[in-house]
């Protein structure tokens, strides 16, 4: 039924598009936005025709445009933020291609401030969007001087980390699985290393990073919370260059180039941990032997076959490896690979199809006499997307798209020798198969108004072959059914609506409005207070439903002082269906029956973000502050009273600066306070068997001590000289300036000291760390 | 396989960073005092114990709230055999006459405290027989640690829940050791206790209590180690689900009993 709708929907756009077209003689504009000095295209660039009206549009996702506009003489401005303007008439009588290289101020050597369409921000109906550039990440200060594009956007309104130096996040209170996090389309099941501290993306492999904290278009969807796109880097299609950096944790190395000049490139970037070399010094044979260190690989190539179709494909591999000679063995890490193909049907439809793969699995391995055995575990699909970007008239850019995604989870598969004493079991696999379709049409209804409106469908099919139980309000099972491969076991449908609205009351002000669904079918199963790379995937199935969550917000938007400020401030309110806890004294390792132990219940979670930010100039930088209140509400749950989630932060305040002192010289510093989280603590103690036990009155009643941290970088660039290829670039940080011993866990325990006291003992991480890392690119 | 886990997440935590403590004052909620029970019934022919007491605020000392008055009972529900319990000391005490638990039986045990009755049920497990102790020595980043490691055969076919009480020259080891056969029904079990604090040298006298006890008994004690992270990171708190009925803490356990001493070599 909804299906027809949309084809209704198009027929309609399409009708009303020709019609304009045939009563004013409508032509096509079209072509690709590149950076001139490697190739690369340009996500999100500004393509502007400036007549008698105005018509403009951004470069999509693979730097392409399409503009539909009346006969006349026109300016045409291409413009892109940290680039040179290219300006130049055009007389439009019939369709014509225009393919256009920016160049970037970086070879420049000076600030460019001359960008046009600075307001976008003010006028896209899109809210809670934020682009982050990847310049300034490399600029911004951070643990151990990794840069990192997950620790950077936690400086961002609504945005909060999920613990100290942790990559990890919360967006606008939903949990850390909540988040759809995309590398070139590809799901990363788990976006962090090393227990948390560092990102699994590198950030010389990415070109580009855009969250969404609500109002997400219709061609994103499987997660409550957010979406992170995230892009990888072509490969420079004019020249070789090999970029690399030595750091106090990891080192990194890119290498890039064409293939076949103009046509084709390719770029492999990686980087690996050296902290385990050291382990190599040691006289102890079984330390000598141990591993503990993390990499990363991406790869990307892409061919431009001729002037309709291009191909891209890229990969993603990164593992964590921990071991001790002869006792255990334990590494896990995510594979994704995507191949795309871009085609032109018309200069009207493009299209891209995707066929992606991506995989999170962990090995754990003991190698103790009697008691050898291994635990493998993974979460993967395969997804096969097909987008179209249709260009009906100016006022009409539709959206519309098919994913057919085929999920499995296999939980655990134990193996062991003979002579173990533990057994040899499976526990069975999840299958699911999920079908969404979407359409979305961005419509400027006049100069001030602009709409963007759309809406997915997805089915989600839970999959045999199994075993399924139902289970009473305890836990015991009731029934089993047993199905075969392939066959259904449940199947859910949602529709999910998404509207967005914004009102330019002049040039600079806007105010915008919006609605949005989105449902989860893919839930993480944690209650614990930090994340583990053991945490457990599960699907929808006869028990578990999706996750629902409605989100309306409203915002308003302000630029002033001719653009160079930005300032905005967003309202939600978001109500969660069908959030999972578990009971008490649940083990999820090697569960068969996981879902006997889950409890389900509600969520809420409301707030305001304000945003000010100065974008241009030798000084830059923002302030971010966010008052919200997330809830939790679970029946067998503190007597089903509403509580605090863990991710309840009342304030959250981020202010970062980047000053540019001199060419050379850049510094800048970061400064983060927020209200402690909310946790657990006991509101009274007893003895049993002799130890101290303790009593819990409410959940995440309590507070820790507020967080907060100034950070300080330097990064001193080389002199430019021309004709030197050759560059190399230093990178000063200073995490924990004032070395704030910041709440990273509270304890409490019988006091070491008298047996017959207990107290609460406070355990800090990271005090005061200097970093110094080494860039250089030839 | 737990501590394992748990091992490599303080490996990995410790090669990263020198974390700092620190002893903090933190503005607890007193809550009103609820009754706290702790009741034990095993196969050895003693006079079983019952202890009675209620809550204290945190910042009060550890001495048990003792309940004197209370009355306590248990009945052997197979047999439907009545023991009563009687008041022996200042410590919220009550003891039976001497007698045997079975395997297999049901145990209802009843406390009375003023107007209100608390009960609970417990199972006495199939007895599993404890084999040997035997001391193992593992090296962690070139320091050698000892452990003691549990072996027994396994039952197969049921479902065998197991606690250890670990005493190092006579002196009870915090923390709670337990297993639960899914990962080896019928198999001859090595278990490792991976105890922290006293490290076991060499002289020092080990006594293991090896108990089965019932599916409630075993979830309660594990919630309570999952709070200091068995099994994974530590998760939120809460109180462990008791199997006592009226809202009161602790639990009754009906077990099986096994001791074995070993000497670290």
């Amino acid at each position: 039924m909804f299906k027809k709708l949309i084809f209704f929907h198009l027929l309609l756009s399409l009708f009303v598009g020709t019609n304009i077209a045939q009563a004013q003689k409508y032509f096509v504009l079209n072509g690709t936005v590149k950076d001139g000095g490697t190739g690369e295209t340009l996500i999100g660039a500004s393509v502007q025709l400036k007549g008698a009206a105005t018509f403009a549009t951004v470069t999509n996702a693979y730097g392409y445009y399409s503009l539909s506009v009346p006969a006349g003489v026109y300016e045409l401005v291409y413009s892109y933020v940290g680039y040179q303007s290219i300006s130049q008439n055009i007389s439009i009588g019939g369709d014509a291609k225009r393919n256009v290289s920016l160049t970037s101020a970086n070879q420049l050597n000076e600030i460019v401030v001359n960008a046009e369409k600075r307001n976008a921000n003010v006028e896209n109906p899109i809210m809670g969007v934020q682009k982050l550039d990847v310049k300034e990440i490399n600029s911004i200060p951070v643990l151990f001087g990794e840069r990192d594009i997950l620790k950077t956007l936690q400086l961002l309104p609504g945005i909060k980390s999920a613990g100290e130096g942790n990559s990890g996040f919360y967006v606008r209170g939903g949990s850390t699985d909540q988040n759809l996090i995309l590398l070139d389309e590809a799901t990363v099941y788990n976006a962090s290393h090393l227990l948390g501290f560092f990102s699994t993306f590198n950030s010389d492999a990415i070109k580009d990073a855009t969250i969404y904290k609500g109002g997400m278009p219709a061609q994103y969807g499987g997660r409550l919370a957010s979406v992170l796109d995230i892009k990888m880097n072509d490969g420079n299609k004019k020249d070789y260059t090999v970029e690399g950096g030595i750091g106090l944790i990891a080192s990194r190395l890119k290498v890039e180039g064409p293939i076949k000049k103009e046509k084709s490139s390719f770029m492999v970037s990686g980087r690996r941990t050296y902290a385990d070399s050291f382990l190599a010094f040691s006289s102890d044979t079984s330390v000598k032997g141990s591993t503990l260190y993390f990499y990363d690989l991406n790869a990307k190539a892409n061919f431009i076959l001729d002037d309709k179709n291009t191909i891209y494909l890229s990969g993603y591999f990164g593992r964590d490896k921990l071991g001790i000679t002869n006792s255990f063995g334990f590494d896990w890490g995510n594979t994704t690979a995507t191949l795309r193909l871009n085609h032109l049907f018309s200069n009207r439809l493009f299209s891209n199809t995707s066929l992606i793969y991506s995989n999170y699995n962990y090995l754990i391995k003991s190698l103790l006499e009697d008691n050898d055995f291994n635990v493998k575990s993974a979460i993967r699909n395969y997804n096969l997307k097909q987008d179209f970007q249709f260009t009906a008239n100016n006022a009409h850019e539709i959206k519309f798209g098919l994913n057919l995604i085929h999920h499995t989870i296999a939980p655990g598969d134990i193996g062991a020798s003979a002579a173990s004493s533990v057994n040899a079991t499976k526990i069975e696999n999840r299958n699911g198969l999920e079908l969404a379709a979407y359409f979305s049409d961005e419509y400027n209804v006049n100069d001030k108004l602009h709409l963007a409106y759309g809406a997915r469908i997805s089915n989600f099919s839970a999959l045999g072959s199994g075993t399924f139980h139902t289970y009473d309000e305890d836990g015991n099972i009731l029934t089993n059914q047993t199905y075969k491969s392939g066959e259904l076991v449940k199947n859910y449908f949602n529709l999910e609506p998404r509207i967005a609205a914004s009102y330019q009351f002049s040039n600079n002000k806007s105010v915008k409005a919006s609605y949005t669904r989105n449902t989860q079918n893919l839930h993480l199963m944690s209650n614990s207070t930090a994340t583990s790379p053991t945490d457990l995937y599960i699907m929808n199935s006869n028990n578990v439903k999706p996750e629902i969550a409605d989100q309306i917000a409203i915002g308003y938007f302000n630029n002033f002082k001719d653009d160079t400020y930005e300032f905005s401030a967003e309202l939600y309110y978001k109500d969660m269906k069908n959030q999972i806890e578990y009971r008490n004294g649940t083990d999820l390792r090697g569960n068969k029956n996981v879902e006997a132990d889950l409890l389900f219940g509600d969520g809420r979670a409301y707030g305001v973000e304000l945003f000010l930010k100065k974008r241009f100039g030798k000084f830059n930088g923002w302030i971010g502050y966010t008052l919200a209140k997330t809830e939790r509400q679970f029946d067998q749950i503190d007597d089903g009273r509403w509580f605090n989630a863990k991710q309840d932060r009342t304030h959250d305040l981020s202010v970062v600066g980047i000053y540019k002192a001199s060419p050379r010289w850049t510094l800048s510093s970061t400064f983060v306070y927020n209200t402690g989280n909310a946790v657990t603590y006991p509101s009274g103690k007893y003895q049993l068997d002799g130890e101290t036990v303790f009593y819990y009155s409410e959940r995440n009643g309590y507070r820790t001590p507020a967080y907060h941290r100034l950070d300080f970088s330097a990064t001193l660039e080389p002199k430019l000289k021309p004709g030197r290829k050759y560059q190399s670039s230093w990178s000063f940080g200073i995490y924990n300036v004032y070395n704030r011993k910041n709440p990273f866990s509270i304890d409490f325990e019988d006091d070491p000291n008298d047996a017959s006291r207990t107290q609460a003992v406070q355990t800090s991480l990271f005090g005061i760390i200097p970093s110094v890392t080494w860039n250089f690119k030839f | 396989m737990k501590n394992l886990i748990l091992i490599f997440f303080a490996i990995g935590a410790l090669a990263l960073f020198n974390a700092c403590e620190k002893v903090i004052d933190v503005d607890l909620k007193e809550a009103d005092p609820l009754i706290v029970i702790e009741g034990n019934i095993s196969d050895e022919f003693v006079a079983h114990k019952v202890t009675v007491s209620r809550t204290k605020a945190f910042t009060e000392n550890n001495q048990v709230d003792a309940v004197m008055d209370a009355q306590v009972s248990v009945k052997d529900l197979t047999l439907n055999k009545l023991y009563l319990f009687s008041a022996t000391n200042r410590f919220g005490e009550y003891k039976s006459e001497l007698f045997k638990g079975a395997p297999g039986h049901n145990y209802e045990l009843s406390v009375k405290v003023g107007n209100q009755t608390y009960t609970a049920q417990s199972a006495m497990p199939e007895k599993v027989f404890l084999d040997s102790l035997s001391i193992t020595a593992i090296s962690f980043f070139g320091e050698e640690r000892k452990y003691v490691k549990v072996n027994y055969q396994d039952m197969p076919n049921i479902a065998n829940q197991y606690r250890y009480v670990l005493y190092v020259n006579n002196e009870k080891v915090k923390g709670y050791f337990l297993d639960f056969d899914r990962f080896n029904d019928g198999k001859y079990v090595n278990s490792t206790l991976f105890s922290g604090d006293p490290e076991l040298k060499t002289g020092d006298e080990v006594k293991l209590e090896f108990q089965c006890v019932d599916m409630n008994v075993y979830r309660y004690f594990f919630a309570i180690s999952q709070i200091g992270g068995n099994g994974g990171p530590p998760t939120t708190p809460a109180n462990p689900t008791s199997n006592f009925n009226n809202g009161a803490l602790g639990y009754f356990s009906a077990y099986t009993k096994e001791e074995k001493s070993a000497i670290i070599p």
